[in-house]
């Protein structure tokens, strides 16, 4: 036994040294390409030899290690003196350990005395077994490369791309967002002059102001900046194109991106055409100046050419932004040269420029044209004698409160506030909304008389005859007789805003049993087509109903929570659980006619918007009942389309400001325009009108 | 569709960044289940060894049932010891022996062998991690894990499709797998995948893809496979599954284009085998398919052996070199299948092939119509050929959907090429 283990140590040292020997060989001739291309047929011999070698180790795995079969040795013998001939070294040396071990076990007559070595048989089996798994894959990966190597020999291919591409500077003159998405940027191509468009997509912009904020392109495959964008040079190298009546379009590609270069001072951008002609003028393909005018009459805005009739495409936002800049410049009509490009049968603005401005996009940016608040303020404060009229103060105040005028004047106006005596519920709740602006808060000793008439005439039955002196009094203007006209006052509006001043005047307490006859008399039930102020007056009663005491705070007293731990005075705690389901009665009732509002994706009818005063009342309202800031964004929850708020908004802006000069603005107006401020405010829109 | 094996989870990590296996451990406190979780490892080893060498011994002519019973309960043993990876090779081991003693012709030699080489491994692998004192958390990656778990991850991932694979698996499943890049880590691709029953939602994977990816993400599949997103949130596993949990949320993120596939393309065929040379030449795993992004110079016909059931496609990179894309002939193939007869038109018979036209042709004429910039693929090497198997398809120039949705990638296996044409550009 001792020889044996003597004798296979020394085999297994001799097998080891051979192996190195061999391994240095190959490490001094390493194959070239060339080798490799002519190196097939001898892998081919590999394959073999990797091929016998498994079908000898299937032997040991199928029959065992305890009786071998005896010729393995030999075979392994065989296959050695492969493995040497093909220079695989790890082979060699592992084949000739295996096979020492075997001749080992053979030799071994004591079966017992063959386990040791039929362990170390079994390990030296994985072991080679693990390197030929290895080498096989390394070997088919070899012969793909030598067969790649012998099929490449001298040949090249080039590939033509399935568009043209080309490398240009585009010099942007325009944008053109869609709803969707879609975004163009129309520009100059800076070497050849010809109108370039770059087609991409836009996600996650601000759909309401997309010079704001980023925007994620496709095509630049990037965040950017929409206002960058425009001030930059715009690069494409090898960018796929196509041509269409002498425009190049440029799409999102896969391999390459645009890049913006900024504009430096010696930049000299192309010169564009100017259409001078008037009717039967040829329009150019590419982008064009041309004179025109915006004007404002008859409550309608129109943009012409001065050079005659080019129908110009008006979206509503160039309306809205058009609209703006009248009433920044205090005109009904102004001219402007801008840039314009042909679209189908009409011509779309790309770019206005003026002296103010710069370079602006008002079919795309809602900010531009933005007006000075110190503007609003200057222009409400040209009327004289403001004590004169209510509308005319309240919006004094509006301007100065909201545009963060002077201190100074802004006390002068509280002043006049403090000082103006109303006449009539519109004239108070105007005034009073103007105190609400400025901190002060109503006398209720002044209001107490005012609200008695006000209320006696609401509760009136109908057929009774009316106290036309007290009727006169609540609506402010002197009467005759009672006709049907006037009574026609008495409505939802008058009685919201009866109890808006009640509320304000702190006086729901004293005032509750007449209230409570209102409300039984005229509120409870179905409303057949309620206007806003009967939606705001029922959803107002019934939360102010539904509690002894007035305003959501009162639901949350410290006093009442302490009331509440005390067992003995559950009544209290019925009459606060009462009071509490009619408040969310009340804004359950408010939510659901404000959910009429709003639009809706199932129908395309457009529903009218209410007055924008009405849109303050139902905010207010809103606010009151969520106990949030009567002050803040009440018009915003009320979720009503941006664009027709926006555009009710600088209507009622523009036709104050077309009465203003010449002669002193009529009521309506400067009511309306004060409105439109304060719902500009609380719908979160200065960005887009306020400079 | 792919393949009728449940998708193994690719290989995210490359080697170069596995940890080094043998480092001991630093001075870590065990609690007592894993005090004891060692113990049993260390017992196993002996257990398994004993029973591998006594199968050894005896040889696979000597096999009874109970060497397929022994197996059987040497599984328990290893998953008792937490030895995930060879308790599931130790059940593959007592499948081929019960196919063997069954006489079923499912049987092969060299499965059983290379199984067994496998164990033996395994077991050494883990033994010598296990001597050198390290926690079953440090030997993970070779004693494996009983349940993936999943590691939130502090930073938003911003992640997008490389591309999408429709699958029906043996187990009776339809799903969808897309693979994503993550952007600012170079060679790591996740995946996120949705399947279903097919009892309920039948063997077509096409039907998924217009479905929410996961019940807590509101973007379909289709959406997650065409852009580009950032995952807030975001559970990865470490074999890179991301988990679509509630918490998570999903924004878009912009498309990256053919930056996304920088860290997997390969600009020839040789590059491609060095690729995969690098991947598999592991001792124990290996053999595996490796995700690649290649773009062909020359497209040849798409080419049907029956014999060999398989529809094979000639590419060549710029030195003519030839790269086999191959599709086996399964029912679950027929999408892909048509959509590369659609691509690059069906070989006829008197058509050349481009390895036949390549000596006469050195400047191409330009490829056919929808003929693909690029192909993202598992690449492979068998039969002394390097094959690829086709996933989503690329173009520069966006292909229009008929809905107008304009996309890049075309996923082979999932959307019908028919419904697509080039943009006007």
């Amino acid at each position: 036994m001792a020889e044996h283990l003597t004798f296979l140590e020394a085999t297994l040292s001799a097998q080891t040294a051979e192996a190195e020997a061999l391994r240095s060989a190959a490490r001094e001739q390493p194959p070239t390409e060339q080798d490799m291309a002519q190196a097939l047929p001898s892998m081919r011999l590999v394959d073999l030899f990797l091929s016998d070698l498994n079908e000898s180790l299937r032997q040991i795995f199928v029959a065992g290690l305890s009786f071998p079969d005896p010729e393995l040795p030999a075979a392994l013998a065989e296959l050695q003196e492969r493995a040497r001939a093909l220079r695989v070294a790890t082979a060699f040396e592992r084949i000739g350990r295996l096979q020492a071990w075997l001749r080992a076990i053979l030799a071994e007559p004591n079966l017992d005395a063959r386990i040791p070595l039929a362990s170390s048989a079994w390990d030296e089996t994985q072991r080679l077994l693990a390197w030929a798994r290895l080498y096989k894959i390394e070997h088919d990966l070899r012969v793909v490369q030598a067969r790649m190597a012998a099929e490449a020999q001298g040949l090249k291919i080039d590939t033509e791309p399935t568009f043209p591409t080309c490398s240009i500077s585009l010099w942007p003159v325009g944008v053109d967002l869609a709803p969707s998405g879609k975004f163009l940027v129309h520009g100059i191509a800076i070497d050849s002059g010809k109108p370039a468009v770059l087609v991409d997509h836009l996600a996650e912009y601000n759909r309401e102001s997309p010079f704001e904020r980023h925007a994620i392109s496709r095509m630049f495959q990037d965040a950017i900046e929409i206002p960058r964008l425009l001030r930059s040079l715009i690069r494409l190298e090898d960018h796929p194109y196509s041509e269409k009546d002498g425009v190049l379009y440029f799409r999102p590609a896969f391999r390459t991106t645009p890049k913006l270069l900024p504009l430096s001072d010696t930049f000299r951008p192309p010169k564009l055409p100017t259409l001078t002609v008037g009717l039967g003028v040829q329009i150019p393909s590419g982008p064009f100046l041309l004179d025109v005018a915006v004007s404002w009459s008859s409550g309608r805005l129109h943009m012409g050419s001065l050079r005659g009739e080019i129908p110009i495409r008006m979206t509503p936002l160039l309306r809205f932004n058009l609209a703006k800049l009248l009433v920044r410049e205090g005109l009904c009509r102004d001219e402007l040269q801008a840039c314009f490009q042909a679209k189908e049968d009409e011509i779309e603005l790309l770019h206005v420029t003026t002296a103010l401005d710069g370079r602006v996009y008002p079919t795309c940016d809602p900010t531009v044209f933005r007006i000075g608040r110190e503007v609003l303020q200057a222009r409400s404060n040209r009327v004289q004698s403001p004590g004169e009229s209510v509308a005319a103060l309240f919006l004094q105040v509006a301007t100065h409160v909201l545009g963060h005028g002077k201190p100074e004047r802004i006390a002068e106006l509280r002043h006049q506030v403090l000082e103006c005596k109303p006449s009539g519920v519109e004239e108070r709740y105007r005034l009073a909304l103007a105190r609400m602006l400025l901190g002060v808060t109503l006398d209720p000793n002044q209001e107490r008389p005012f609200l008695q008439d006000a209320l006696v005439v609401l509760l009136r039955t109908a057929g009774t005859p009316v106290d036309l002196p007290r009727l006169s009094r609540v609506l402010g203007f002197p009467l005759a007789k009672t006709s049907a006209t006037d009574l026609r006052y008495i409505d939802g509006a008058f009685a919201y805003r009866v109890l808006w001043l009640m509320i304000q005047s702190n006086l729901v307490d004293e005032f509750r049993p007449l209230l409570e006859q209102l409300y039984e008399g005229a509120y409870k039930g179905e409303l057949q087509e309620p206007s806003v102020g009967d939606v705001c007056t029922r959803a107002l009663l019934m939360a102010l109903l539904a509690q002894p005491r007035v305003g959501p705070t009162a639901r949350h007293g410290e006093g009442e929570e302490e009331d509440l731990d005390d067992e003995e005075d559950t009544e209290d705690k019925v009459v606060l659980d009462r009071g509490l389901e009619g408040w969310g009665k009340a804004r359950d009732f408010l939510q659901a006619h404000l959910a009429d509002l709003a639009p809706r994706k199932s129908t395309t009818k457009t529903r009218p918007l209410p007055e924008l005063i009405e849109l303050l009342q139902l905010g207010d309202t809103r606010a009151f009942l969520h106990g949030e800031d009567r002050l803040g964004r009440t018009v915003a929850p009320l979720k009503i389309p941006a664009e027709k708020l926006r555009h009710a908004c600088v209507e009622a802006l523009l036709a104050w400001c077309s009465s203003v000069d010449g002669e002193r603005p009529r009521w309506q107006e400067a009511a309306e325009a004060a409105d439109a401020l304060l719902v500009i405010v609380a719908a979160g829109y200065e960005g887009f009108f306020l400079a | 569709m792919a393949t009728k094996r449940t998708p193994k989870p690719i290989k995210t990590v490359p080697a170069a960044e596995e940890p080094a296996p043998e480092e001991p451990s630093a001075e870590v406190e065990l609690n007592k289940a894993e005090r004891a979780k060692l113990e049993r490892m260390g017992e196993a080893f002996h257990k398994i060894d004993r029973l591998l060498f006594r199968l050894a011994q005896q040889g696979l002519q000597r096999m009874s049932r109970s060497s397929s019973d022994e197996l059987r309960a040497l599984e328990q043993i290893a998953h008792n010891a937490a030895l995930i990876s060879i308790e599931r090779q130790i059940e593959t081991l007592a499948t081929h022996v019960q196919r063997y003693l069954d006489k079923d012709p499912l049987f092969r030699m060299e499965d059983y062998m290379a199984t067994i080489n496998k164990v033996w491994l395994l077991t050494a692998m883990a033994r010598k991690r296990h001597a050198a004192g390290q926690t079953p958390e440090q030997m993970m990656d070779v004693i494996g894990e009983a349940r993936r778990s999943y590691t939130e991850l502090a930073d938003p991932l911003v992640v997008q499709p490389l591309g999408a694979i429709g699958w029906v698996s043996d187990t009776d499943f339809v799903g969808i797998t897309v693979y994503f890049f993550v952007k600012d880590r170079p060679g790591v691709i996740y995946q996120a995948s949705n399947c279903k029953p097919c009892a309920y939602f039948g063997r077509d994977p096409q039907r998924l893809l217009h479905e929410p990816i996961s019940e807590y993400v509101h973007h379909s599949i289709f959406d997650m496979a065409h852009g580009a997103y950032e995952f807030r949130r975001a559970k990865v596993s470490s074999d890179g599954r991301m988990s679509l949990h509630k918490d998570m949320l999903v924004v878009k993120a912009p498309y990256l284009g053919a930056r996304a596939y920088q860290s997997i393309a390969v600009r020839n065929w040789v590059e491609l085998v060095e690729r995969l040379r690098s991947s598999e030449l592991h001792p124990v795993g290996g053999g595996e398919a490796t995700l690649v992004y290649i773009e062909p110079s020359l497209y040849g016909n798409l080419k049907i052996d029956e014999k060999h059931a398989r529809a094979t496609v000639e590419v060549l990179d710029a030195r003519a070199a030839v790269l086999h894309v191959e599709v086996p002939l399964r029912q679950e193939n027929n999408l892909l299948v048509d959509n590369l007869e659609r691509l690059l038109g069906k070989r006829d018979n008197a058509g050349h092939s481009p390895t036949a036209q390549k000596r006469r042709v050195v400047k191409s004429a330009g490829p056919p119509l929808k003929t693909p910039t690029a192909l993202f693929g598992r690449a492979t090497v068998n039969e002394g050929r390097l094959k690829l198997f086709p996933i989503t398809a690329l173009y520069n120039t966006a292909l229009v959907h008929r809905h107008d949705r304009r996309v890049n990638e075309l996923h082979l296996t999932l959307e019908d090429v028919s419904e697509y044409s080039l943009s006007e550009n």
